[in-house]
């Protein structure tokens, strides 16, 4: 009831039907007043014709073999009448045209005086305007045959002019939350330029106060990093100076690390933000790239007498260095955090039928599942702040995985480790073509 | 055979059609559910079926008197029906949603009733005046092409007149419907004074003016004006009586809900604040 | 012709408002009560048949100012629809039944009524004298 489809073919056919039928109805009227003229000329012609005929008094009763019956009076005396005629008078006897039932129908009746004779004839009424109405329905028949086809054509029209905008509709509900993209305008309808400029200009309005969310977020980060550098240097230097091993300089070297690695995130995080990140890939090997990494973090590992395996050949994707290794070391430090001491992980690149898949498994406490999802919230850490491996941590590190992820088309699942215990991120990239391949 | 089925079926259809539109504009201002009409139409076809069958056992009851009696009954209870509907309608205030939920159920139990109503007595002449004509190979064609012509207008101006009132100001819409709901209640208390009179159960007086030469009541207006309005060349006293009561009863009826409601409003005020002065104890 | 009584008055502009007859008639209403039984025993008794729809007799001749009871005879198999706008009446007639219209008390005149479903054919006039 509130769509503009049907209110403007259900009020344009209403108002079409209204005309098309008044105006029937009206052209009917006159075409049966015409037909009445006509019939009527037709009798008075009829009736100056009998009052021309020598009629013999010897034959009173002449068969027309007509619908029209007629009666010839002199003196208040029948003189002659048609076969179908009764006896007594069909008319008064006064001139002109008149209606009177007699012999069970309802007649027209023409009387006519030719000195000295009264000629009455008359034609039945119904017969006169059956063959009149027929005439006139077949004329109007097309009207109403053709009106059907007309609301078909209608709803069509009608259903064609609102295509703009139940594509434009499409486009907008089909928008993905973070897609910010300005909306085609080549659409030529200027009804809908204005809502398209509008939107354009209120999306183009949100990205940029998005950008200088982003931007600040960013800035500041950088901006925090000298500070935090200097005072490491400067928390190194008293170290050595002051005498005082207790817990609480430790502490405070903790921490600073902390903030150090907060900083370092948020800048990853924003840094891997762009919408058209994804025109500077170019073809790369995921393996080698994780075999690099590995390389440069084997210490971390070893410190905490974890044992790291890699498995798996050389598979093409399409991306850069830059996000692939804050990926990687990401999903690596995660698992070098939370796999207590001597404990292993476990790295393989595989091909899958559509997919290149990463997976990283660990021998750690694992992941409840119903925390599955909310590991890749920002800031989210399992247990809380009181987290049992009592490493810093600021809960971005895998955020900041699955916004690459994201941006790579990659999907991203939690499962548990083929070791006893643990968990295992698996990673699912599209494959580069290997025949494609550029140098890195 | 072709014009006079236009006109007996436009005639029938009108007055429902427009009846339907108006309902339909008050629901479509209400945000109400639209089943009430498919009921209200499909109840009152039946209804009407069989009293279009039995028709010659409900003329004799009464001493003769039975479909004039029948149709009298039908008419004021429409009467009565869009009066309980116009309280109902100005009496709505902000309710809460199981509230409103009972309340459309109302709405659409009356608006439901009186189609039926207006169904039942338009639907049982068509029929009968189609069933006329079934075997009538010569005038069945005609008297279709007719019928079709009658319903196509009489719908189309139920249509326009549902959109009309949709296309008004906020403002107006709903001072529109409830001023063609009084004058639609007023008709039909009328024609129940015209049915009476015509059995002798209301005296015959002399009418009251006559206006059929500015207006004659078989002009496409005059019927339009008949349908929506009403409108009747030589109206006896006792018809302008119960048309002006009717229009009168309406307007009353939307008077005392506003009233009604305004009252409510307060009252429920007074016990909101009694009862939050509780919970602060 | 037809219509002479009527047109005649009707022409006078100020008919259209209630006259003083009009508003004695209202009088006359509101004082008879709604209900009207105990009149209808004395009331005249004229019958009309209705046959291959036409009317017999298609011509009443009625005094003036006199209640009279139409007995309507359809006798018919298809139903009919007895109408006059002149008179206000509009009654349906299932087909082989009867039906009782009230027409009158009327001022002098003619006062046409036609069969609504067979218009053309069943038409007949009451002429108050």
């Amino acid at each position: 009831m509130n769509s503009i489809r049907v209110f403007l073919v259900a009020a344009i056919l209403a108002l079409v039907t209204l005309f098309t039928f008044v105006s029937a109805l009206r052209g009917y009227q006159s075409s049966m007043q015409q037909a009445e003229q006509l019939f009527d000329s037709h009798l008075l012609v009829t009736a100056k014709l009998i009052a021309n005929i020598q009629t013999s008094k010897d034959n009173p009763e002449i068969n027309l073999n007509s619908k029209i019956v007629f009666q010839i009076w002199r003196d208040n005396l029948l003189i002659a009448r048609s076969s179908g005629a009764p006896t007594e008078a069909i008319a008064k006897q006064q001139p002109g045209f008149g209606y009177r039932n007699f012999d069970g129908y309802r007649w027209r009746t023409l009387s006519y005086y030719r000195d000295p004779h009264w000629i009455t004839v008359a034609e039945r009424s119904d017969i006169r305007f059956s063959l009149a109405e027929n005439v006139v329905t077949k004329s109007l028949l097309p009207t109403l045959i053709g009106l059907p086809l007309l609301g078909f054509l209608i709803w069509l029209i009608v259903t064609q002019g609102l295509r703009p905008l139940r594509k434009l509709a499409a486009e907008l509900s089909s928008k993905q939350a973070d897609d910010l993209e300005p909306l085609p305008t080549q659409i030529p309808k200027q009804e809908l330029a204005q809502i398209i400029t509008s939107t354009n200009g209120l999306l183009r309005r949100l990205e940029a106060s998005l950008q200088r969310e982003k931007q600040f977020a960013s800035d500041a980060a950088h901006e925090l990093r000298t500070p935090i550098s200097s005072l490491k240097i400067q928390l190194h230097n008293m170290a050595e100076d002051v005498a005082d091993k207790t817990n609480d300089l430790a502490q405070v070297n903790v921490i600073t690390t902390q903030l150090e690695h907060v900083v370092e995130q948020i800048l990853a995080l924003y840094r891997s933000s762009p919408d058209h990140y994804n025109a500077q890939f170019s073809s790369l090997d995921l393996t080698l790239l994780t075999q690099e990494i590995i390389a440069e973090e084997y210490s971390s590992f070893d410190n905490k007498d974890q044992s790291i395996e890699f498995q798996g050949d050389s598979q093409f994707i399409f991306g850069d260095s830059f996000s692939l290794t804050t990926l990687i070391h990401n999903l690596l430090s995660n698992a070098n955090k939370y796999t207590p001491q001597g404990g292993q992980i476990l790295v393989s690149i595989s091909r899958d039928v559509d997919a290149v898949v990463l997976r990283v498994e660990d021998s750690g406490p694992g992941i409840a599942e119903d925390q599955h999802q909310q590991v890749f919230e920002r800031f989210y850490r399992v247990g809380g702040d009181r987290h049992q491996s009592g490493e810093p941590g600021c809960g971005l590190g895998l955020a900041i995985v699955k916004r690459i992820a994201d941006l790579y088309g990659a999907t991203i699942n939690v499962g548990h480790s083929s070791f006893a215990s643990g968990c295992a991120f698996t990673l699912r990239f599209k494959p580069a073509c290997t025949l494609a391949m550029d140098p890195v | 055979m072709l014009l006079n089925s236009v006109i007996l079926i436009l005639q029938e259809t009108l007055e429902a059609a427009l009846l339907i539109g108006v309902l339909l504009a008050i629901s479509a201002h209400l945000h109400s559910s639209l089943r009430w009409l498919w009921y209200g139409l499909s109840l009152g076809a039946i209804i009407a079926f069989f009293c279009a069958i039995n028709m010659s056992t409900l003329s004799a009851w009464f001493d003769y008197a039975g479909q004039e009696v029948l149709n009298a009954i039908m008419q004021s209870m429409i009467c009565v029906f869009i009066i309980v509907l116009v309280w109902l309608i100005s009496s709505v205030r902000p309710l809460p949603t199981a509230a409103s939920h009972a309340y459309g159920n109302r709405f659409a139990q009356l608006c439901c009733l009186i189609i039926m109503l207006a169904v039942i007595r338009e639907g049982q002449e068509i029929m009968l005046y189609l069933s006329g004509f079934l075997g009538n190979v010569e005038h069945v064609q005609k008297v279709f092409i007719g019928s079709g012509i009658g319903f196509g207008i009489g719908a189309s101006v139920g249509i326009l007149l549902f959109y009309g009132l949709l296309a008004l100001p906020t403002a107006w819409q709903k001072p529109a419907m409830l001023t063609l709901l009084a004058l639609f209640a007023g008709n039909m208390l009328a024609q129940s004074a015209v049915q009476l009179t015509q059995v002798d159960w209301i005296a015959q007086t002399a009418p009251l003016w006559d206006s059929s030469a500015w207006l004659a009541e078989d002009s496409m207006l005059g019927e339009l004006l008949y349908a929506l309005i009403g409108y009747e060349s030589r109206p006896t006293a006792a018809q302008m009586l119960s048309y002006v009561s009717g229009i009168s009863l309406v307007w009353l009826a939307a008077l005392g809900g506003t009233y009604y409601a305004k009252q409510q409003n307060l009252n429920g005020h007074s016990a909101d604040s009694i009862t939050s002065g509780a919970c602060v104890k | 012709m037809k219509y002479s009584i009527i047109k005649k008055s009707s022409i006078k502009p100020s008919n259209i408002f209630p006259s003083s007859a009009a508003v004695r008639s209202l009088v006359v209403f509101l004082l008879s009560g709604l209900l009207n039984h105990a009149a209808t025993a004395a009331t005249p008794v004229i019958e009309i048949t209705i046959k291959d729809h036409l009317f017999y007799p298609a011509e009443l001749i009625l005094p003036a100012n006199t209640k009279i009871k139409l007995l309507i005879h359809n006798s018919d198999p298809t139903p009919e629809e007895f109408e006059s706008y002149e008179l206000n009446r509009e009654k349906v007639i299932a087909g082989n039944s009867r039906a009782v219209i009230f027409v009158g008390p009327l001022k002098p005149g003619t006062y046409p009524f036609f069969g609504e479903f067979y218009p053309k054919t069943a038409q007949g006039k009451i002429l108050v004298f």
